[in-house]
């Protein structure tokens, strides 16, 4: 196993909790607050991915009548949406996000470019939703687009818990 | 005296680096197709091999050796790129790599290499050189080469073969054919949808190479969690079966549609199967997918050639040792399943290897200057089997049906016609007594094609070793129990796997109209054996019970709920192609004397087989073989065999043995004396023509 950064995870929990207070205001009912990754399938299938290696938080807040967000790993973070990779947030465009009123729900979809020396495009759409077990599920379609032509994907269904650390 | 040691120094220095330089292999019989040579398999002699190729230092290597007495070969062309190409024996059929598993870290394993793998596309090297190669890279995400590491490129590991493909001959086209869609399962690839990721693309694209990396994703969605049920194992397995038989309709298709194309399948690597914290269904189950598709390729009427990427990969097994390629995984973000660029230049050195490309220094992937371990195994094939009775079940008609029997009829044919239920014609009634045969592997092939038109009512043909063909209802599967049909034409069909039917746009026939003769050929293979320790499946070959006990069989596949096409399917032949070893039958058991007893018994004399043989005595019915030249000495006839019966001397090169009074017959019989030597008996007897008369009846093992 390659040895973990566990130096750049704390780094980077340190500087999520000093995010303001009022951010973390936000309980049970809507998505506004801090959650990280529990869970991650592939698809249909039941066997967990998500080996807690490495941590991918969120936390969504309300600000200035719309719905903003932080993403973050190891060392990064970046504003919500974003694609993650492990040398930082992957560069993207045509970004569009979408919330519920009652804040239960969002959905954000963007174009991550390519990475140097390729020429495939990822089409992401993320569907996010609070069920009733306040656990924030979310769902990734990611297609792939080359020359123009669709050729393929996958999906990631997540379950995100309150919370920072697991 | 100056001139001569400069001339020797000139030698000692070029010999040593002409001797790094080597390309050299063994030809050999590989009887258990493991890809090594094991203890008692035998070198081939006289096996022709080529090495050609482009050297570093400028200019063209083409050289062809012949295996020695020892099968060893070897080539000293220096630092280059060059493709072998091995001429298989007449007779025999080459084995699939080896896939013998060594851990990372083991003292000599060198990434992205490890242990080298080859394989053999015989035909590659004649495309090549005839100045054209298409490339046509089929499949998944592991064909892509994706992971969300973002340390790869699309199809990097197909571009490097292809480069290294322009390197062996520079003056050649090679193109890529950049086909595999990301996500796809084994039933897109039986799926017309205009893309390149289909067969129905690549037969009318006719490329020279295909590779094919598949069956991840089919699993994938049916995966079960930590603690599957047996439900969850039941839908997981009715998919892999599904795959299978989908990767049967790809292969058979490819090959017999593609003529001059090498096809190559990549094994499923799995690193959830090679970890100590992951569930019970990832290391129990992989290695039965891996060896379905090591099967499925090497079964087919032109072997598929196998990038080994599972062995690679694998150095955890049951006994979990827990020394696996994690580390050439991309784990960010659980991702979990696709290789880093590390683990895809692994990917791209297997397939490399499966095609029998070797470089030599800088070009080869771990900068190595000789490969002496081109090692190539091959299977003898002994004999091929005919069935000997057929049937028809639920309506099925048949014209002309005692030709599907023979082979060797000039094309007659079995005519069937079937409808759109249940309705079949199956072939069974092979010998099974064949015993100086060794059976290491078998292949089912059937040759067939249509009459008419088939448009949306198809049919199937599928073989099995017990004639069951399906589980029973409700049947629960476990890792030793659950191959019960070996699938020749057509896929799993949009109605597959029952439990979970999910491609409705899936053909069941690549090929449905077959205007001439196609062949279609596939490994027959029974359930595994977990090995005593646990540690392994063991994979037995049949026995000769089961190969009389096989059925092959065509049966109708109604997709449409219509009133029916008009075809018929003709069935030219079916056969069992027996790979293994031919031992030598003992003569005929000749001049048998036989005296009462005083007791009422009998005393038989004759003359001796030698040293070895034990000796066997039947009691057969007299009337069929003075009426129809018939034997009669099954085991309900006139009295019991006698097997392994005790003898002594009666002389110079005779002997004699007694038959007690209650073990006589007790009306007119004929009485036969048969031999065994090495578990191979000897015959019943020949008819005025020479012909060996119903042996099926010598049941002494």
């Amino acid at each position: 196993m390659p040895t973990k950064p566990r130096v750049l995870i704390l780094a980077a929990l340190a500087a999520f909790v000093l995010v303001p207070a009022s951010a973390w205001a936000d309980g049970p009912g809507t998505l506004l607050g801090g959650w990280h990754l529990e869970q991650q399938f592939y698809e249909d299938g039941h066997h967990n991915f998500h080996d807690g290696d490495d941590q991918l938080l969120v936390e969504f807040r309300a600000e200035g009548g719309g719905l903003s967000g932080t993403l973050s790993w190891a060392a990064h973070h970046s504003s919500w949406p974003a694609y993650p990779s492990p040398t930082g947030p992957a560069a993207i465009d045509t970004v569009s996000t979408r919330f519920a009123p009652d804040l239960r729900s969002a959905s954000a979809s963007f174009r991550v470019l390519p990475a140097p020396g390729d020429d495939t495009y990822l089409l992401v759409e993320e569907s996010w939703q609070l069920d009733e077990d306040d656990r924030l599920l979310c769902e990734v379609r990611i297609r792939f687009e080359r020359q123009g032509t669709l050729r393929g994907g996958f999906r990631w269904s997540r379950v995100f818990l309150r919370g920072t650390s697991q | 005296m100056r001139r001569i040691l400069f001339f020797l120094l000139l030698i000692s220095l070029a010999v040593p680096a002409a001797l790094a330089q080597e390309v050299s292999g063994t030809i050999f019989e590989d009887l258990n197709g493991n890809g090594l040579q094991d203890t008692g398999e035998e070198a081939l002699e006289g096996v022709s091999v080529r090495l050609y190729g482009q050297l570093d230092a400028g200019g063209t290597w083409d050289q062809v050796a012949s295996s020695g007495s020892d099968g060893h070969f070897s080539f000293l062309p220096g630092n280059g790129c060059f493709l072998l190409q091995v001429q298989d024996p007449p007779g025999w059929r080459r084995t699939l790599a080896r896939y013998d598993e060594r851990a990372e870290g083991t003292p000599g394993y060198n990434h992205p290499t490890g242990v080298r793998r080859y394989g053999g596309s015989p035909q590659l090297l004649d495309s090549l050189l005839a100045g054209t190669v298409r490339y046509t890279g089929m499949g998944d995400s592991i064909a892509w080469n994706w992971n969300s590491c973002f340390d790869t490129s699309s199809f990097y590991y197909s571009k490097a073969v292809r480069d290294r493909l322009r390197c062996v001959n520079p003056s050649a086209a090679v193109d890529l054919d950049e086909a595999a869609v990301k996500g796809e399962h084994t039933d897109h690839l039986l799926i017309d949808d205009g893309d390149m990721n289909n067969v129905f693309w690549a037969i009318g694209a006719q490329p020279q190479l295909v590779s094919i990396s598949i069956i991840g994703n089919d699993l994938l969605g049916e995966e079960p969690g930590a603690n599957p049920t047996q439900e969850e194992i039941n839908r997981v397995v009715e998919e892999m079966l599904d795959s299978r038989t989908n990767l049967q309709e790809i292969l058979s298709s490819l090959v017999s549609e593609i003529p001059h194309a090498e096809v190559e399948l990549n094994t499923l690597y799995d690193n959830l199967g090679y970890d100590c914290s992951s569930e019970p269904f990832h290391v129990e189950w992989l290695p039965i997918a891996n060896h379905i598709m090591r099967e499925l390729a090497w079964g087919q009427a032109r072997r598929v050639t196998n990038a080994e990427v599972f062995a690679e990969f694998a150095h955890e097994d049951l006994v979990g040792s827990c020394t696996g390629y994690t580390d050439e995984i991309c784990h960010f973000l659980g991702d979990d399943i696709h290789p880093k660029g590390s683990g895809y230049d692994i990917i791209r050195e297997k397939l490399w290897e499966a095609i029998d490309g070797v470089s030599l220094g800088p070009k080869d992937g771990s900068g190595a200057t000789k490969q002496p371990g081109m090692d190539h195994g091959y299977l003898h094939h002994v004999t091929r089997l005919y069935p000997s009775a057929w049937n028809t079940l639920a309506g099925a008609s048949v014209n002309d049906p005692e030709a599907a029997l023979d082979g060797d009829d000039g094309g007659a044919g079995a005519s069937v016609t079937l409808g759109i239920g249940n309705e079949e014609f199956r072939l069974s009634g092979f010998p099974g007594y064949y015993d100086e045969y060794e059976i290491s592997r078998v292949i089912v092939g059937v040759r067939y094609r249509t009459t008419g038109d088939v448009t949306d009512d198809f049919y199937r043909i599928e073989a099995s070793v017990d004639g069951s063909f399906r589980p029973p209802a409700g049947h629960d599967y476990t890792t030793t129990d659950w191959n019960y049909y070996t699938p020749l034409v057509g896929s799993g069909g949009p109605n597959m796997p029952e439990l979970a039917p999910d491609y409705p746009e899936i053909e069941t026939l690549v090929v449905p109209n077959v205007t001439a003769y196609r062949t279609v050929t596939s490994t027959l293979t029974k359930n595994p054996q977990l090995s005593a320790d646990g540690s392994h499946y063991e994979w037995p070959s049949l026995t000769r019970a089961e190969l009389g006990s096989c059925e092959v069989r065509l049966l109708a596949s109604p997709v449409a709920g219509s009133t029916g096409d008009n075809f018929q399917v003709v069935i030219d032949a079916a056969w069992l192609d027996i790979y293994g070893r031919e031992t030598p039958r003992p003569d005929e058991v000749t001049h048998l004397d036989v005296a009462k007893t005083p007791a009422g018994g009998l005393e038989l004399s004759f003359d001796t087989l030698g040293p070895d043989a034990t000796y066997n005595v039947y009691f057969g019915t007299l009337a069929p073989l003075h009426a129809e030249g018939v034997y009669d000495h099954g085991e309900d006839n006139a009295a019991p065999r006698q097997c392994d019966v005790s003898t002594s001397s009666a002389g110079p090169d005779r002997l004699e043995t007694e038959i007690a009074p209650g073990d006589t017959p007790s009306s007119s019989a004929y009485i036969l004396v048969t031999g065994m030597v090495d578990q191979v008996e000897s015959p019943a007897g020949f008819n005025s023509g020479g012909e060996e008369r119903d042996r099926a009846q010598n049941t002494c093992e």
